[in-house]
């Protein structure tokens, strides 16, 4: 494993990979109402609205009412208010991604960011993309089992993998003609 | 994503909450309490595995994670009235992780294999019980938890070794690949049975 130049200078990167973590403040007695509208993305059988961009990884929204006390800590320590953390795990770098994730997405950051404090009206666009720079929250140490490989790299080496799967099981009830052409066909040739 | 992670979740998932899946896809996401001396250390945990890489391998062997991260929060950002503001008294670890699995399996496999990794991470945690044994560091896991209204993976079907042998299966598949199209039949089913014998050894 050589050194990551990249990521020493920013935390916020392994490899090809970005880690983004914004915290924003949600208005008094929005938290339930955050939680309904979250929940109700995707709901049924229908996708994520991240599956609209193709350089997401992973992505999580997560309603946070405070930091945890330990009895140990000698007195609690306070967010002031219930936060929305939005993190996600993406292809290439931050600002271009949260440029799409606020215009691609739109109908749902209205939808979402509009419980949180101070938030654009709408809560879309250049002035989401501001926002949520100013709540970002740096990433300490980002860790990739697979760094320099994108969406999109992934999708296809798994459909390989599983075109391959299939062709070794049919293999020895073929000729070698056919083994070539079915390997050309479904695993591809450059 | 909740709906759809009902429907495919496998039953190895145990003490997972719904909120936390996605397919085989499984999503932590924990704050601590941070003491007075992690504020100066953590930076240099964090900074260690950039410089001397092979100092996180033991990470890697945790073969079924995706991503991870760690932050240490020392402000939270402010915004304006009616936002509190608000000065803390202690800084905060962030962790969260995308991995596969179960929740169970996993915090037993993170104690077992990064025993020592664990306290450097959070060592300097308010309540942490250490690594091992496993029952008190769960609690303190779930007490510490927080789970997601919502929660997205791009190939939620994929475990993190599957995609790992992919990788490798590509690279390996490559040159097979690239001479192909030209190869006679009886050559080309001769090297693919090789490639097949050398696939089954790696990936």
């Amino acid at each position: 494993m050589l050194l990551d130049l990249t990521a020493l200078r920013d935390g916020n990167r392994c490899g090809q990979a970005s880690a983004f973590m914004a915290l924003t403040p949600i208005k008094a007695g929005h938290e339930d109402l955050l939680r309904a509208d979250l929940e109700a993305l995707g709901a049924g059988d229908g996708p994520s609205p991240l599956a609209r961009l193709p350089r997401t990884h992973f992505g999580r929204w997560v309603v946070c009412e405070d930091f945890v006390t330990d009895p140990s800590q000698g007195g609690a320590d306070t967010m002031g208010c219930p936060h929305l953390i939005f993190t996600c795990c993406i292809d290439g770098d931050i600002q271009s991604y949260l440029e799409e994730l606020c215009a691609e997405l739109a109908p749902e950051t209205r939808m979402i960011w509009r419980h949180c404090i101070n938030a654009p009206d709408p809560a879309e666009g250049a002035d989401l993309v501001r926002y949520l720079r100013h709540n970002q929250i740096d990433t300490g140490l980002f860790y990739s089992a697979y760094p320099n490989t994108t969406v999109g790299e992934v999708r296809r080496v798994l459909r390989q993998q599983a075109a391959l799967r299939a062709l070794a099981v049919d293999a020895p009830m073929l000729t070698a003609e056919e083994l070539q052409r079915r390997f050309l066909a479904e695993v591809g040739g450059s | 994503m909740n709906a759809t992670a009902s429907l495919t979740t496998p039953t190895t998932a145990t003490g997972t909450r719904p909120g936390n899946r996605d397919g085989y896809a499984i999503a932590i996401t924990v704050f601590s309490t941070v003491k007075w001396w992690g504020r100066a250390a953590l930076p240099v945990v964090f900074t260690v595995p950039k410089i001397a890489p092979q100092t996180i391998s033991t990470l890697q062997r945790l073969s079924f994670i995706h991503f991870a991260r760690w932050s240490l929060i020392r402000e939270i950002p402010y915004n304006g009235a009616p936002q509190p503001e608000i000065k803390l008294r202690h800084p905060h670890l962030y962790f969260e992780s995308n991995f596969n699995g179960g929740w169970e399996e996993y915090i037993d496999a993170f104690s077992h294999i990064l025993t020592r990794g664990m306290w450097l991470f959070w060592g300097s945690s308010y309540g942490f019980p250490k690594a091992l044994p496993t029952g008190p560091f769960k609690a303190y896991i779930k007490a510490n938890e927080m789970e997601a209204s919502h929660f997205y993976s791009a190939y939620p079907q994929a475990t993190a070794t599957q995609i790992t042998r992919a990788l490798e299966l590509d690279e390996l598949l490559a040159d097979l690949r690239a001479r192909a199209a030209d190869m006679p039949p009886d050559e080309f089913a001769a090297a693919f049975g090789t490639l097949m014998a050398e696939a089954q050894r790696c990936c």
